[in-house]
């Protein structure tokens, strides 16, 4: 009767771990695409530099769920921009989003892309980076133009968030290299 | 059969906490090379004193004077100086330096050097020096106002003159 018990028990924990790597590989992905890497250049004090050279934006966001679950996009940077001592303060940081869309396939048949602007939680404002302020970009629902279909479960389809970043260099900033890391998380 | 249903509700919900909450995270260095100005610029870079005769002192050359501006965003203490590679010549004939002097003054707020009979010398000479405020002065910067007098000697042999006058900022 042990010995029997045992072989269950066995066979019953060898079933749920094999599940493990299913579970952890497949719920939500995230990737970066455009120009995943973001270098401003050499900037003159007094002037301002945006990053929308694709089609008006630059890098996007790309996240795939499989999951019937309502899904969040957050970006945030780690510190200021930094080169040794000076820093260049926050609100001279800023991105802004201004589109985002997602494909699906068996919608509405005249299309596989959906509109999504309403998802994105400030459509065409400029907001600063603050450091470790982890805002909220995006988050999953209805299409703007089929709310009966929505990007909560991509079922092998994607959502992209597009995004564009502008750098206001103050007069006064002291010349130098200067850096951060800009960290972006989806949460479900 | 207890310990073994036990058992095995325990696994599946150790699946259940590792499937809900594991975020997706990308990352992303951004950088950007703020530009080093150290710059100095005059508004006019040709001064004509026009015929003169032996003998004669020209002052207030040019009327309006020369503005002289310097930016930096260098963070650090400058210096204007004034020097000429030659004195005026024409050919084998020259005007001493002797002659040849500088005056102004600034709108800034550092050390002005111009005593009203300095004269131009071989050597850089100091006309200014930047005081607080001054080692970041973007976009403005710092403009300094010159002007020049010229007395020809009685016994100068004619002919057409020329001198080139330079500016140099340093640190």
């Amino acid at each position: 009767m042990i010995s029997l018990g045992l072989r269950k028990l066995v066979c019953v924990g060898m079933i749920t771990a094999a599940l493990h790597p299913l579970a952890y590989a497949a719920p939500i992905q995230l990737t970066l695409e455009g120009i995943p890497s973001i270098d401003f250049g050499e900037v003159q004090p007094g002037s301002r530099k945006d990053l929308n050279e694709i089609n008006g934006y630059h890098t996007s966001a790309k996240i795939e769920s499989s999951e019937n679950s309502v899904w969040s996009l957050y970006i945030k940077a780690d510190d200021l921009l930094t080169s040794g001592p000076n820093t260049i303060a926050g609100n001279n940081f800023r991105w802004a989003t201004w589109y985002a869309g997602f494909y699906k396939t068996g919608g509405s048949g005249s299309t596989d892309w959906y509109h999504r602007r309403a998802g994105l939680a400030n459509l065409g404002t400029e907001i600063s980076f603050i450091p470790l302020d982890n805002k909220l970009v995006y988050t999953s629902g209805a299409s703007d133009d089929y709310p009966a279909f929505n990007d909560i479960n991509h079922n092998g389809g994607y959502t992209e968030v597009q995004f564009q970043f502008i750098l206001d260099i103050p007069y006064s900033q002291a010349p130098g290299d200067y850096a951060t890391t800009i960290t972006y998380t989806v949460t479900q | 059969m207890k310990k073994l249903i036990s058992a095995a509700t325990a696994l599946i919900l150790m699946g259940a906490v590792c499937m809900a909450a594991e975020p997706a995270v990308q990352q992303a260095t951004f950088t950007v090379s703020v530009a080093s100005v150290f710059e100095l610029s005059i508004d006019q870079g040709f001064i004509d004193f026009g015929r003169m005769n032996p003998g004669e002192t020209k002052w207030n050359m040019p009327p309006a004077g020369i503005m002289v501006q310097a930016k930096t965003n260098g963070g650090k203490p400058w210096h204007l100086k004034i020097s000429n590679d030659s004195p005026f010549s024409s050919g084998s004939n020259v005007i001493s330096n002797s002659n040849f002097s500088w005056y102004g003054w600034t709108s800034g707020s550092g050390k002005w050097y111009g005593t009203g009979e300095n004269t131009v010398s071989i050597t850089p000479a100091l006309v200014y020096s930047s005081g607080s405020g001054e080692d970041n002065n973007l976009p403005e910067g710092t403009v300094n106002h010159m002007k020049f007098r010229l007395k020809v000697p009685a016994n100068q042999a004619p002919g057409n003159y020329t001198t080139v006058v330079k500016f140099t900022m340093t640190e």
